[in-house]
């Protein structure tokens, strides 16, 4: 009886209890949609906060949860969407509206030897991704980049060679003799060739743009690091892609001389003293150099594979001709990536491979140049002249056919690549987020030249046929090992990297030449049969030079609740270029970060999605120069006459230098990256200053004391600071439309802040030497001035005798003392505009890049609007606008002009096509025209000249003129 | 334990090996690894002579000094070639610090300067003895004073400097400090010095050298130091006088040809070899400059020459037309294929108006220099071939017309044209020999011209005979100032103890 009592009691108490808990327990339901254009989120994650209670959206958008008490949070989560918490209290149904993260947020973005998402970067860092590429088709990867990013200037000063290579500036030159390219890292190879790579495999390009960011490739990272990664095996059903293309280019801009009407009356009304180069004919040399060149690419990638075990291997053909006759290249690559994974998701490997050949036949730029003054009225041939073989020859200095240049010359080069790397990475399992990760690689290049010129080429007439063999064999040898460990705890984030890298490079160049042939026929492959060889004038070389680089670095990266960022990092390098007493250096970098819109007060403020502040500030050092500076080597130098036989006399080297030490760069860096609307407007600002110490130069010194009257050391500071700007904004964003436009501004000041101290005192260096008929400096290097500032007597017009009036000039010549400032060659601002447009099937696009401002020099205007050159070489057509002028070539600021300009770099219209079957998933063909037209005032070829090196803006008079593409592309997707 | 010690160990090695940075060298020597045995010294002391061998290269001290001169111009050519202002700068005496051959002159003495401070440095380190060890290290210091010689010559001021470990600054010293020096260095070494040339010393310093340097450095003595020193000028010329080593050859030419190695009568010369010393920076090129196009025929030259130098109009005449060096030394009139057949049209033009000089001359316009002939046999490729004559810097002729002039200063001319060597230079040339009325300094003056033409001394004898400032042909008058060059600018802004000389 009194059990049951007690029973009963505690059943009733039991059921009391769950009562009272069922009272307070209460089911919330609700609806999940998107902010942006309100349509329901099926696969949300809902749950309450500190429990294993969740649940998912369904199809509707809908959700229904217990919860337990009023304090309970219910927490909702998706991928691309900004997690949001909600307090429960009384309510029973909570609707929500998520917000976007434009996947801008949430984009990995590649960082030196490891990855984040956008919204923790706290340097200043640009990401692109394959939609933002250019499109076309270019000589190498670094094409994809000309446009798009602020800071970074891409030139291409070859115009239409296909050989020819970008030239790439980051904010700047921030050295005098050390490399000024950015360092460029191709799936985890430090140092990697851009021309093994198939530019349409590119998946990603990161470039490190700041001092922060950069530090941790220490003495690799001056001037920047640009990091590509191409496309990775992907597991998955197996996918076929072509990619093909074919391309014609038509000239657009190259350096106008009369025509032969136009000499022989140019001749006849000024310079009748001349009329004996009258010889009739009419020839337009630089038609007979070219053709219209037809090129084509090609490339085939297959990829698949499971989790376990998946592989991408891409095919890559290329057949490019340039204008020039005989100009041309082709390129085969093979490339394949395979990633596999074992004992259970302990190991992970990742292997890439890739083999390639090029072969090309390479420009002869001078041939151009010679086609440009070679007298149009002389015929081609000359069968009568058996010593020039049949055509026609003048022999004057430096005045050669060109149409003999190009025909009696053969040039042949192959180069043959080959890399393997491997990254085996060992996933510490328990310990969540640790990893250890080894990377080795090795790349190898076989490069042989073979030249000959026949008996009839006309800088060797009498010398029977030259040939020339040479050959190069480098190797790169690279080891990574890092530790990484990353995790996240209460709101606490932390992601740290420890490592250790080697990298090891070797050449060996050997060449021969022989010359005296009795037959053209054999080229270069009988170069023993030469005469020269016995007579002691045929010539052998060989040269071989290795050097190393290690470091030991960390960082760590640090973010609490996604709002407070930091990054620390520090790197101990060392490179056996430097004396021995300076091999090593310290390289730390800080940075921080602020994400402003996720705190409270802005978090009501709508139109702000994405506002983040940053600060940087890292050190970064330079060993980009040739081995052996800082050694006393002993070379061998002239030849002797002792006791009746010459023998060989050895000198050293050059003055040495033990205490060749780092150039160090430090940078600080402010940026703000922000997207507003929803991230229809979205973009940064940064500015930076960047002061390079221990400047590495070649500084004159006197001899005697020293043997040479150059020593490479470090005096001196150089620094640069700017701006950058990018806009970009998404105007119509609808279901059939959708056109985005970008903006990017950047201006970057240079100051050459001191190159002087209590051992080297000279503060001025007369650079830019300009040949013969000029015969002058045109720039100078000085303390407090930027890099690239022209200096040159002032011209103030033509007097009447057609002679040029200079200001402060005496008997005709100005003074070096009384030379002015005329203006620097870099630009005041660079600009590039960008558009594309997605209209249902067709997307179209275009980009316009401005340079304004800076200075070039027109070396063509000149050396050859003039009629002195007249008579044996041809002028300008240009002179005719002037013919006032009769005077000789004077170094002036006559031929310094404005380099402003706006090109139309690149113009695309695509259509993709819908498809309905099981075989072709896509298939998109598509019309790019390149470097379509340029606007500028500039009166010489090509305003965009090379602006690295120590003598930015002056034109070369060997150029390959600029061209427009046109290509057909077509992308299938199996 | 032992397994520990390995672990060390091993460990110890990977982190070695993990951080060694020590540069491997392949191609050349590190410096402490060289001047082990007599073969490496004698090749850095060899060097000494290598940086002899710049002076016949395209812009040297010694086309700077033909340019300041009455014997050679480069004017404006038919074709608008050379009309570089540097030509121009020069032969008005407009020169200033920024001239290139300026430059490159000054840069042949004092690069010569250092590498024999360098080598006397380094040799004396070194505790290797051989035979003749003092004896070329005499000889790099008579080189070094050779260079110093032609430095003061030039620029008057010099830095100065004999120490190569002493890194500081040189001082800058005027040309009575030099001159004592000089004298001092020639005085010291002259005995160690081979006495008599022999073959196996072709090309190498000799006594006949020292005292050839020392007697040129007396007869400026009154021009450097205001103290004229004929009488030490005559006695330096009697020592190589009498040493019997040397003659006057039967033919001009011989001294001048492509295998000349045999003559008796040059002193001291620059060896050239069309195949040892053919390089950009080491050949003589002289037919470069020179010659025409159309004289490739003459002298079966494969090379394009680039038809820049000539004589001056005004110097041509002063050959009398019977001097047989006139048609040694230029090409003038009608000329020949390698065969001796005419060239149709070809005919050289030696004289011509001063006004072409900067308006441009005619094609064949000017006398072209042929006394160091050109070799036939068809090697003369280019601008970095070398031709095979050698230069000779010290000619026993000039030592003979020095030690007349010395006599004649002295008032003693009836000596000067009693001796025998002199006689025979007038002979030879197809000319009476001069009586004592005859010999007058103007006299000495024009036949050093004819006897000397383009061998690099006229400069400094228009200097001591006092007309270098005179107005001749295109030149007008010049400022005393002019006698020496300026200091290059590069030279003042990399040494702060240098001050340009004045009227600069």
């Amino acid at each position: 009886m009194k059990n049951i009592k007690i029973y009963s009691l505690f059943i009733v108490f039991l059921f009391a209890a769950t009562q009272t808990v069922h009272a307070q327990e209460r089911n919330i339901t609700g609806n999940v949609r998107a902010s942006g254009n309100g349509s329901p989120l099926i696969g949300v994650t809902v749950y309450i906060q500190g429990t294993t209670v969740s649940t998912v959206t369904d199809a509707q958008g809908n959700y229904s949860i217990q919860v337990d008490a009023p304090e309970d949070i219910l927490v909702f989560s998706s991928l691309g969407f900004e997690e949001t918490r909600t307090v429960a209290g009384d309510r029973t149904v909570i609707d929500v509206l998520l917000i976007e993260t434009a996947l801008d947020l949430e984009e990995m973005v590649i960082i030196g030897y490891g990855k984040t998402t956008k919204k923790e970067v706290t340097g200043s860092i640009a990401s692109l991704k394959p939609e933002d590429f250019n499109h076309g088709t270019f000589t190498t990867a670094a094409g994809l980049l000309q446009g798009k990013v602020a800071g970074l200037t891409v030139v291409n000063a070859s115009g239409g060679d296909p050989n020819g290579n970008f030239e790439i500036l980051l904010r700047g030159t921030n050295s005098l003799s050390a490399g000024q390219g950015p360092l460029i890292i191709i799936d985890g190879v430090v140092g990697a060739d851009i021309r093994n790579i198939n530019y349409q495999e590119v998946e990603s390009i990161d470039v490190l743009k700041d001092g922060s960011a950069a530090a941790i490739y220490g003495t690799r990272g001056t001037n920047g690091v640009v990091i590509i990664t191409t496309k990775r095996a992907q597991a998955g059903t197996t996918q076929v892609e072509y990619d093909g293309q074919v391309s014609v280019q038509t000239v657009q801009s190259r350096a106008i001389p009369l025509t032969a009407k136009e000499f022989t009356e140019v001749i006849n009304q000024y310079k009748p003293a001349a009329s004996g180069s009258l010889y009739g004919a009419e020839t337009d040399w630089f038609r007979e150099l070219t053709r219209t060149p037809i090129s084509h690419k090609h490339s085939l990638a297959l990829s698949g594979g499971s989790e376990k075990f998946s592989h991408r291997t891409v095919l890559n053909i290329e057949d490019n001709q340039g204008i020039q006759k005989k100009n041309e290249s082709q390129k085969f690559l093979i490339k394949t990536n395979i990633k596999q994974s074992a004992l259970q998701g302990w190991l992970d490997f990742d292997y890439n491979i890739f083999g390639s050949k090029r072969k090309y036949s390479p420009a002869n730029y001078s041939a151009f140049e010679q086609a440009f003054y070679h007298n149009p009225t002389e015929p081609i041939y000359d069968p009568e002249n058996e010593v020039s073989g049949g055509y026609y020859r003048i022999a004057e200095m430096a005045y050669y056919n060109p149409v003999a240049m190009i025909n009696e010359q053969i040039q042949e080069r192959e180069a043959d690549d080959f890399g393997a790397s491997v990254r085996a990475t060992l996933n510490v399992l328990p310990i969540e987020g640790l990893k250890w990760d080894n990377f080795v690689s090795y790349n190898q290049q076989r490069y042989q030249s073979n030249s000959y010129r026949t008996r009839y080429y006309p800088s060797s007439i009498g010398q029977d046929g030259v040939a020339s063999i040479s050959n190069e064999y480098t190797n790169d040898i690279q080891y990574e090992s890092t530790v990484n460990y990353s995790n996240t705890f209460n709101k606490h984030s932390i992601q740290a990297v420890l490592g250790y890298a080697y990298q090891r490079q070797t050449g060996e160049y050997g060449s021969m030449g022989n010359q005296g042939f009795d037959t053209d026929d054999w080229l270069t492959h009988n170069i023993g049969a030469g005469t020269s060889l016995k007579e002691g004038l045929a010539s052998m070389y060989s040269y071989k030079e290795s050097n190393t680089y290690i470091a030991f670095f960390g960082r760590v990266m640090y973010n609490y609740d996604e709002k407070y960022l930091a990054s620390v990092s520090l790197r101990r390098d060392g490179s056996s270029r430097f004396g021995k007493d300076n091999k090593w250096g310290w390289f730390p970098a800080v940075s921080l970060g602020w994400r402003l819109d996720r705190e409270e007060w802005l978090q009501d403020v709508e139109w702000i999605s994405d506002l983040k502040l940053r600060a940087g500030y890292g050190v970064t050092g330079n060993q980009d120069f040739s081995n052996y500076k800082s050694l006393m080597l002993m070379k061998v130098s002239g030849k002797f006459f002792y006791n009746n036989e010459w023998i060989n006399t050895y000198a050293p080297a050059s003055n040495p230098n033990y205490n060749l030490a780092w150039e160090k760069k430090a940078e600080y860096n402010v940026g703000i990256d922000y997207g507003l609307f929803d991230f229809r407007l979205r973009g940064s600002i940064d500015y930076y200053y960047r002061l390079t110490s221990n400047l590495l130069y070649t500084y004159s010194v006197p001899t005697p004391p020293y043997v040479y009257d150059e020593l490479f050391t470090n005096v001196g500071k150089i620094s640069n600071q700017g701006i950058e700007v990018t806009i970009s904004a998404d105007v119509f964003k609808e279901e059939d439309l959708y056109w985005n436009t970008y903006l990017t501004f950047s201006k970057n000041m240079n100051k050459l802040i001191a190159f002087t101290n209590e051992e080297f005192q000279n503060g001025s260096y007369h650079v830019g030497w300009l040949p013969t008929p000029v015969g002058a400096y045109a720039q100078r290097l000085e303390e407090g001035k930027s890099l690239g500032s022209f200096y040159g007597p002032v011209w103030q017009g033509i007097d009447e005798n057609g002679n040029d009036i200079l200001k402060n000039a005496i008997g005709g010549i100005v003074s070096e003392s009384m030379w002015e400032n005329l203006g620097c060659a870099y630009p005041d601002f660079q600009l590039n505009w960008g558009n594309s447009f997605n209209y249902k099937n067709f997307d179209f696009s275009f980009m316009f890049r401005a340079s304004i401002g800076g200075k070039v020099f027109n070396r063509y205007a000149a050396e050859y609007q003039n009629i002195t050159a007249l008579g044996l070489k041809n002028i300008m057509a240009s002179w005719m606008d002037n013919t006032a002028f009769t005077g000789n070539v004077k170094y002036s600021s006559k031929y310094l002009e404005d380099a402003t300009y706006v090109k139309l770099d690149n113009i695309t219209l695509g259509y993709t096509f819908d498809l309905d079957n099981d075989y072709m998933k896509k298939l998109r063909v598509n019309l790019t025209g390149q470097n379509v037209f340029c606007i500028t005032g500039y009166s010489g070829v090509d305003p965009e000249v090379s602006l690295s090196g120590l003598a930015p803006g002056i034109e070369s008079l060997s150029y390959y003129p600029r061209t427009t593409v046109i290509t057909l592309g077509v992308n299938l997707v199996f | 334990m032992k397994i520990k010690y390995l672990t060390i160990i091993l460990g110890a090695a990977t982190v070695m090996g993990c951080t060694d940075l020590t540069e491997e060298v392949y191609s050349e020597i590190p410096a402490d690894n060289f001047f082990k045995n007599e073969k490496e010294l004698i090749s850095n002391v060899g060097r000494a002579y290598t940086k002899l061998q710049a002076y016949g290269t395209e812009q040297s001290l010694w086309t700077l000094n033909l340019q300041v001169t009455d014997e050679c111009a480069a004017p404006v050519n038919a074709n608008g070639s050379w009309t570089e202002e540097r030509y121009q700068e020069l032969q008005y005496h407009n020169f200033n610090q920024s001239n290139k051959l300026v430059r490159k002159g000054w840069e042949y003495c004092f690069d010569g300067v250092a590498s024999c401070n360098e080598i006397l440095y380094t040799t004396a380190q070194s505790a290797i003895e051989f035979e003749g060890k003092d004896k070329i290290l005499a000889e790099v210091k008579l080189l070094r004073a050779y260079f110093y010689f032609m430095g003061v010559d030039g620029w008057g001021n010099v830095p100065f400097s004999e120490d190569y470990s002493d890194p500081s600054y040189p001082e800058q010293k005027d040309r009575n400090f030099m001159f004592s020096w000089i004298e001092n260095e020639i005085l010291e070494n002259v005995d160690k010095l081979e006495q008599n040339p022999t073959p196996e010393y072709y090309g190498r310093v000799t006594q006949g050298m020292a005292y050839t340097l020392l007697a040129k450095l007396y007869m400026m003595s009154q021009e450097w130091t205001g103290t004229p020193r004929w009488e030490e000028a005559e006695a330096a010329c009697k020592k190589v006088i009498d040493s019997g080593a040397y003659l006057i050859e039967d033919n001009y030419s011989d001294n001048f040809k492509p295998y000349n190695e045999g003559s008796r009568e040059n002193i001291f010369t620059i060896v050239y070899n069309t195949i040892y010393t053919t390089s950009d920076h080491n050949a003589f090129i002289i037919y470069m400059l020179v010659l025409h196009p159309s004289s490739c025929a003459t002298f079966n030259i494969p090379a394009t020459p680039w038809d820049g130098f000539v004589c001056q109009p005004d110097f041509f005449a002063k050959y009398d037309p019977a001097d047989t060096r006139r048609s040694d030394t230029w090409l003038s009139g009608q000329q020949y294929d390698v065969t001796g057949k005419p060239i149709d049209g070809f005919v050289i033009t030696p004289l011509f108006e001063e006004s072409k000089y900067r308006n441009g001359r005619d094609t064949y316009d000017g006398a072209k220099l042929r006394k160091w002939s050109y070799q036939t046999d068809g090697l003369l490729l280019g601008g970095q071939t070398s031709m095979e004559n050698d230069f000779a810097i010290f000619r026993y002729s000039d030592l003979i017309l020095m030690y007349a002039e010395s006599l004649v200063r002295q008032g003693r001319a009836a000596e000067a044209a009693g001796l025998e060597e002199l006689a025979k230079i007038r002979t030879r040339a197809g000319l009476a020999p001069y009586s004592a009325g005859q010999l007058s300094l103007d006299e000495l003056y024009d036949e050093r011209g004819r006897e000397l033409a383009w061998e690099g001394w006229r400069r400094q004898d228009m200097i001591r005979f006092g007309k270098f400032n005179d107005p001749w042909w295109a030149k007008k008058a010049s400022a005393q100032n002019k006698k020496i060059y300026p200091i290059p600018r590069e030279a003042l802004a990399s040494n702060p103890n240098l001050v340009q000389n004045p009227g600069y």
